[in-house]
C-alpha cells in the first residue's frame, strides 16, 4: 500500500509540475531583459498618417526612375550627430529588452546569427531574434489582427505580400513608424515608400497602404529548370503559352493554388478568359500539381518529379552547391508587390522594434542578398548591383514593363478571385486530359 | 440565511450533502471542463457557420446561411463526400482485418519476439504523418519515385512514369491504412486480452464446432470492441488532414478536410472566410454524431459483455508451429513498408545538401554532408523545442489519461443522467474535425494571457483526444467487474481510495497504451503547434514544418529523424518508468 501510495504521489506530482511548466509558456527568451511598459497609446511619435502628407504610392510601372540618386547600399549612412535616428537607437539601446520578434520560420539559423552579429555590429545591441511560427503573409497577419483586437501584440515587425498585408490596415493593426527617425538613418526608404506600395486605400480616417508600410521588395515568379532534363535555351524568354504544347506533356510540375499564374490578368494583354484556357490546356497537358509553394515546386523539379515549373528562383547557395536545377526568366514576370510594416502593438520594445524595422529593410536585406541572393526591388535601380536577381532581371533585357503586377486597390482585391479561376481551371483541365481551344 | 436555506434544500437529499457526492459533484466538475473545452469551441464553430463571409465568429455582426449555401452547392461537394467517404471508410476496412491479425498474433499465439510488439507497433506511430508521406513522394512518386526508376530500370521500361503512382485516391488509402494499423492494434488487443477464452473452451465442451464457437461465443464477445475500433477510425479518417494535405493536391484528391483547411486559409488576401470551412465542420459533425450514435447504440448493449471478474486467468495460447516464419514474416512485411522505407529515404535525405533519387541517373549529384545536423543539436535553434514538446506531449497525455479515466469509471460505475451528459460531451471532440476545434481555441485565446503558452496547447490536445482516450478506458472500464471495488468499499475504504488503489490498479495497461498513445501523438503532430505556437512556445513541429516550407528539405529530413528517434527513446524509457512504478506484473 505504501508503495503504491508513494507512485501516486509520484504521477500526481509530475502532473502538477509538467502542468505548471506547461503553463509558463516556454522559456523566457532573455531572462536580463526588462520588460518595456506597453505605451498606453500605440499613436506613433512621428508625424501621423494626416499630418504626413507625403504622396501615396505612385504605381511601379507608372515612373520607374527614382526621383533622385539613391545612396549606395553599402555606404548606408551612419547616423551623424544626435538625429531621430540616432535618438531613436539610444532609445532602443535603453529600453532593454532586445528581442525582436519576426516571422523567420524556415530561416536558416546561420542567416539569423548572420543577421544578429551585423546589427550587433552596427548600434552595439545584442539583439536576438526570436520566431514567430507561421507563414510571414498568410499566417502572422492573421495573428497580428486577432491579437491587436485584444491590445496584444505578437510580432515587432511584419513584411509579406501586400495581397495578404492589407488587411492588416484595414483592421487598424498596424501604426504608422517614426518616418522621420527611419528616412534619417535609411533615406531610400522614401523612395521605397513612394515606388514600391501599391495604393491601397480602406485604412482607418482614410489612410492608405503607403502612410504605414514601405516596400520589402517583390515576390515574383521564374520558370525553374531540372538541367538534367532540360536546357537553358528551351525555357529562356519562354511564351508561357508555349507549356500548353505536346513538347511538355508530362514534364510539368506547377503549384497546386496557381502561383504565379492568378497575377496574369493584370497585364494588359490577358484576362480572365485567357487565364482560364492557358491554366485548363496546362492541365490536360499532364500537368502535376504540387503543394507546397515555391519550395514544393523546386523540390519537385530537383528530384525529377517535373521538368519544368513556376516558381520563385532556387537559392544561389543551392545552385552552387550542384542541386540539378536553374531558373531562367520568361516572357514576362508575374510577381506582387512586398511589403514591411510595424504592427500597432508590437511584442516588446517599442524602440526596438522600429530600429529593426528599418535595418531589416535595407542593411538585413542586402545582407540576405548576400547570403542567398535573394532580394528582388527592380524599382530602385540604385539597388541593382547589390541585389543580383535585379541585375539579372536589366540584363535580361526586361524592365518594369515586363512585370505583371496587380497595382491598383482592384487589382489586389481581385486575386483571390483570379486565383480561384487559375485552380478551377487547371483541376479541369488534368480531369478532362481534353485541351479548349 | 434564506438562501442558505435554499441552497441546502438543494443540495441536501436525506441529510446528505450531495455536493459532497461523488456521484454528483464527480460529474459536475467533468462537466464544467469539458464544456470548456469542447462545447464553447463547438459553439463557436455552429456560430461561424452561419456568419457572412470575412465576418469572424466572435464579431458582431448578421446571421445568414449563405456558408451553407455555398459549401453545399458547389461543383466539387459531391466528389468531396464522395472522396472523404472513401478515404475514411477504405482505410479502415482494409486495414482492420491486418491490425486484427497483428492483435491476435499479439495476444493468442506463440509467435516468437511477440513481446516486441509493442516497440514495433510504436515506431510507426511515433513517425509524424508527414515524414511518412514525404517518403511515400520520395519512393512512388511516379517519375522520380525511387522504387519506380529502380523497377523501370530493372525492367528496361522505356517509358518516365510508372509502374506505381502514389498520386492517387489508392496511393492516398494506401498509406492511410498504414498509418492506421498501430493504433487499431492497440485498441484491439484491449478487446482480446480482456476476453476470457474459458467461454470458448465452455462452448467447445459442450460439443459445439470451431464454427458454431466463433459465431456464439467469439464474434458476440468481441463485437462491441471491433465495431467501436470501426467507428472511431472511420471518424478518424474524417479529420485526417496531414496526409490528405501531402498527397491531395498532387493527386486531385480532396477530401473534407482539406476542404476546410484551404478555405479556412486565406488564399490571396486577408479576408478569411469562417463559413464555408464551419458548413463543412458542421457536415462533419453530423457524420461523426451518426458514427457516434450507432457507437453508444453498441455500448448500451454491452453490458452483457463484461467477461473480466476478480478471478485471475490465462489467455489460451495457439502453438504456430511452422507458421511461425509466416507470421513473422508477415508482422516484417508491415514494419518494412511502413517504417523503414520512407524512415531510410528520410535517413539518407538528411545527410545530403539536397535530395536526388539514389538511382544510377543522378549518382553524380548526390552530395554528402553533415551540416543538417549542424542546429539540430543546438539549444536555441532546437533544444528549446524539443524541451517544450516535451513538456507539451507529457503534460497532455497524463492530464488526458487521469482524467479519462476519471470520466470512464464515473460513466460505468454511476450511470446517471448526469454521467450520460459527460459520456455524450466526452465523445463530442471526435466529431468536430481537429483543424476547427484547434482554430476555435486559436480565436477564444488570441489576446489573452493563455496564447502562446504551452497550456493552451495541452488543452488543444485534451480537446483532441479526450474522445480517444474515454474510449479506451470505457472499454477496459466495462470488462472491469465491479465485485473488486465492492470488496474495497466493504472493506473501509473510501470511493477516491477506491478508484485510485483498484480501480486504476486494474486499469493500468489500458491507461499505460493511451498515455503512451497521447504521448507519441502529441509529440509528432504538427496542426496544433502550426495554429497556437507562439514565440518561445513553439515546438518541434513548427521547426520541421518551417524548415520544409523553406526547401530546407533535408534539414527537415534530419530534424524529422531527431524526432522521430527521441519519440522512440520516449516510449521505451517512458514505458520501462512506469513498468517499474506500478509493477512489473502488469506488463506482458
Amino acid at each position: 500500500m505504501k508503495r503504491l501510495l508513494g507512485n501516486r504521489l509520484l504521477v500526481a506530482l509530475l502532473v502538477v509540475f509538467s502542468l505548471a511548466l506547461a503553463a509558463c509558456g516556454g522559456e523566457d527568451p532573455d531572462p536580463t531583459a526588462t520588460p518595456t511598459p506597453r505605451p498606453a497609446d500605440p499613436t506613433p511619435t512621428s508625424a501621423a498618417p494626416a499630418a504626413d502628407p507625403t504622396p501615396t504610392s505612385a504605381a511601379p510601372s507608372g515612373d520607374p526612375t527614382p526621383t533622385r540618386a539613391a545612396p549606395a547600399p553599402a555606404d548606408t549612412p551612419t547616423p551623424q550627430g544626435p538625429g531621430p535616428f540616432e535618438q531613436l537607437v539610444e532609445r532602443a539601446k535603453a529600453g532593454g529588452n532586445h528581442t525582436i520578434r519576426y516571422a523567420l520560420e524556415g530561416v536558416d539559423p546561420d542567416i539569423i546569427l548572420a543577421m544578429e552579429d551585423a546589427f550587433r555590429q552596427k548600434f552595439d545591441i545584442p539583439l536576438t531574434l526570436e520566431s514567430e511560427p507561421g507563414h510571414s503573409s498568410r499566417d502572422v497577419p492573421l495573428k497580428i489582427i486577432q491579437a491587436a483586437a485584444s491590445g496584444d501584440g505578437v510580432v515587432d515587425a511584419s513584411s509579406g505580400s501586400a495581397a495578404n498585408l492589407f488587411g492588416m490596415m484595414r483592421e487598424d493593426a498596424l501604426q504608422v513608424p517614426d518616418w522621420d527617425a527611419v528616412y534619417d538613418g535609411y533615406p531610400l526608404a522614401r523612395e521605397l515608400r513612394e515606388a514600391g506600395v501599391p495604393n491601397i486605400g480602406g485604412g482607418p480616417n482614410g489612410t492608405v497602404l503607403s502612410d504605414y508600410c514601405m516596400a520589402e521588395g517583390m515576390s515574383f515568379w521564374t520558370i525553374n529548370y531540372n538541367t538534367i532534363h532540360v536546357d537553358r535555351d528551351e525555357v529562356e524568354g519562354i511564351a508561357f503559352e508555349e507549356f500548353t504544347e505536346e513538347k511538355w506533356r508530362n514534364r510539368l510540375a506547377f503549384d497546386a493554388r496557381a502561383l504565379g499564374f492568378y497575377v496574369f490578368p493584370f497585364r494588359d494583354d490577358w484576362d480572365d478568359e485567357r487565364l482560364r484556357v492557358f491554366a485548363h490546356n496546362i492541365g490536360a497537358n499532364g500537368l502535376k500539381l504540387i503543394p507546397g509553394g515555391s519550395t514544393g515546386v523546386r523540390q519537385a523539379i530537383i528530384q525529377g518529379e517535373g521538368d519544368v515549373g513556376m516558381a520563385g528562383p532556387p537559392s544561389q547557395t543551392l545552385i552552387d552547391q550542384g542541386a540539378p536545377i536553374n531558373w531562367a526568366y520568361p516572357e514576362f514576370v508575374p510577381g506582387t508587390h512586398r511589403v514591411a510594416c510595424l504592427p500597432k502593438y508590437t511584442a516588446g520594445n517599442q524602440d526596438m522594434a522600429t530600429l529593426f524595422y528599418a535595418w531589416n529593410n535595407f542593411d538585413g536585406y542586402y545582407l540576405r542578398s548576400e547570403l542567398t541572393g535573394s532580394g528582388f526591388r527592380p524599382y530602385l535601380q540604385a539597388e541593382a548591383e547589390y541585389l543580383p536577381r535585379v541585375k539579372a532581371f536589366f540584363d535580361a533585357g526586361l524592365t518594369e514593363n515586363d512585370l505583371a503586377l496587380p497595382q491598383t486597390e482592384a487589382d489586389y482585391e481581385r486575386t483571390g478571385e483570379t486565383r480561384t479561376i487559375a485552380i478551377e481551371a487547371m483541376q479541369a483541365g488534368i480531369a478532362s486530359g481534353e485541351k479548349i481551344r | 440565511m434564506a438562501l442558505a436555506g435554499t441552497l441546502r434544500r438543494y443540495t441536501h437529499i436525506g441529510g446528505r450533502n450531495m455536493l459532497l457526492d461523488i456521484r454528483v459533484i464527480g460529474p459536475l466538475v467533468v462537466l464544467a471542463l469539458l464544456a470548456f473545452y469542447v462545447l464553447i469551441p463547438l459553439i463557436l464553430t455552429v456560430i461561424a457557420s452561419f456568419r457572412p463571409a470575412g465576418v469572424l465568429p466572435t464579431e458582431a455582426g448578421a446571421f445568414t446561411v449563405s456558408a451553407y449555401v455555398r459549401a453545399f452547392t458547389g461543383a466539387d461537394f459531391r466528389p468531396i463526400v464522395f472522396n472523404t467517404v472513401l478515404y475514411a471508410g477504405g482505410g479502415v476496412l482494409l486495414g482492420l482485418p491486418i491490425a486484427f491479425a497483428f492483435a491476435f498474433l499479439t495476444e493468442r499465439t506463440d509467435m516468437p519476439f511477440r513481446h516486441y510488439m509493442y516497440l514495433m507497433m510504436f515506431v510507426p506511430m511515433s513517425t509524424p504523418v508527414f515524414a511518412t508521406a514525404l517518403g511515400w513522394v520520395l519512393l512512388l512518386g511516379p517519375r522520380a519515385g525511387t522504387i519506380n526508376q529502380w523497377i523501370r530500370l530493372v525492367t528496361g521500361s522505356d517509358t518516365r512514369e510508372g509502374p506505381f503512382n502514389i498520386f492517387t485516391l489508392e496511393g492516398l488509402i494506401f498509406v492511410h491504412v498504414l498509418g492506421g494499423i498501430p493504433t487499431m492494434w492497440l485498441f484491439l488487443i484491449s478487446v482480446l486480452r480482456n476476453m476470457d477464452p474459458a467461454m470458448e473452451d465452455a462452448s467447445a465442451t459442450s460439443g459445439a464446432g470451431r464454427w458454431q464457437t466463433l459465431k456464439r461465443v467469439t464474434v458476440p464477445l468481441m463485437f462491441p470492441g471491433v465495431a467501436a475500433v470501426l467507428v472511431y477510425f472511420f471518424i478518424s479518417g474524417l479529420e485526417s488532414l496531414e496526409l490528405p494535405l501531402a498527397l491531395g493536391p498532387t493527386a486531385g484528391v480532396e477530401v473534407l478536410a482539406t476542404k476546410i483547411f484551404f478555405t479556412i486559409l486565406p488564399s490571396a488576401n486577408i479576408e478569411t472566410d469562417y463559413g464555408v470551412p464551419a458548413a463543412f465542420g458542421m457536415l462533419g459533425l453530423v457524420m461523426g454524431l451518426i458514427g457516434i450514435s450507432f457507437y453508444l447504440y453498441l455500448v448500451r448493449r454491452s453490458a452483457r459483455y463484461a467477461v473480466v471478474t476478480g478471478r485471475g486467468y490465462r489467455p489460451k495460447m495457439i502453438r504456430l508451429g511452422k507458421w511461425k516464419v509466416l507470421a513473422l514474416a508477415f508482422v516484417g512485411a508491415y514494419i518494412v513498408i511502413k517504417v523503414i522505407l520512407p524512415f531510410s529515404v528520410l535517413f539518407i535525405a538528411s545527410f545530403l545538401q539536397f535530395y536526388v533519387p539514389l538511382v544510377p541517373e543522378t549518382w553524380s549529384y548526390l552530395s554528402w554532408t553533415f551540416d543538417n545536423y549542424d542546429h539540430v543539436f543546438s539549444y536555441r535553434f532546437f533544444g528549446k523545442y524539443f524541451v517544450n514538446t516535451i513538456i507539451v506531449a507529457v503534460s497532455s497525455a497524463f492530464s488526458n489519461m487521469i482524467l479519462v479515466t476519471f470520466i470512464a469509471w464515473l460513466i460505468v460505475r454511476y450511470p446517471s443522467r448526469l454521467t450520460r451528459a459527460v459520456n455524450a460531451l466526452a465523445f463530442l471532440p471526435l466529431a468536430i474535425p481537429g483543424v476547427i476545434s484547434t482554430v476555435a481555441l486559436f480565436l477564444m485565446f488570441i489576446g489573452t494571457p493563455l496564447y502562446g503558452t504551452l497550456a493552451l496547447m495541452v488543452l488543444a490536445f485534451a480537446a483532441r483526444y479526450t474522445a480517444f482516450g474515454t474510449r479506451l478506458m470505457h472499454s477496459a472500464q466495462l470488462q472491469i467487474h465491479r465485485e473488486l471495488e465492492e470488496a474495497s468499499l466493504v472493506s473501509g475504504a473510501g470511493t477516491i481510495r477506491t478508484f485510485f488503489a483498484i480501480n486504476l490498479r486494474l486499469l493500468i495497461p489500458a491507461f499505460l497504451n493511451g498515455w503512451l498513445w497521447i504521448l507519441v501523438h502529441a509529440a509528432k503532430d504538427f496542426s496544433v503547434a502550426l495554429l497556437l505556437a507562439s514565440g518561445t512556445s513553439a515546438l518541434v513541429g513548427n521547426i520541421i514544418y518551417g524548415s520544409f516550407t523553406a526547401g530546407e528539405f533535408p534539414q527537415a529530413a534530419a530534424q524529422m529523424v531527431v524526432l522521430i528517434a527521441f519519440n522512440l527513446v520516449l516510449v521505451v524509457l517512458g514505458r520501462r518508468w512506469i513498468r517499474r512504478a506500478v509493477g512489473g506484473e502488469q506488463q506482458s
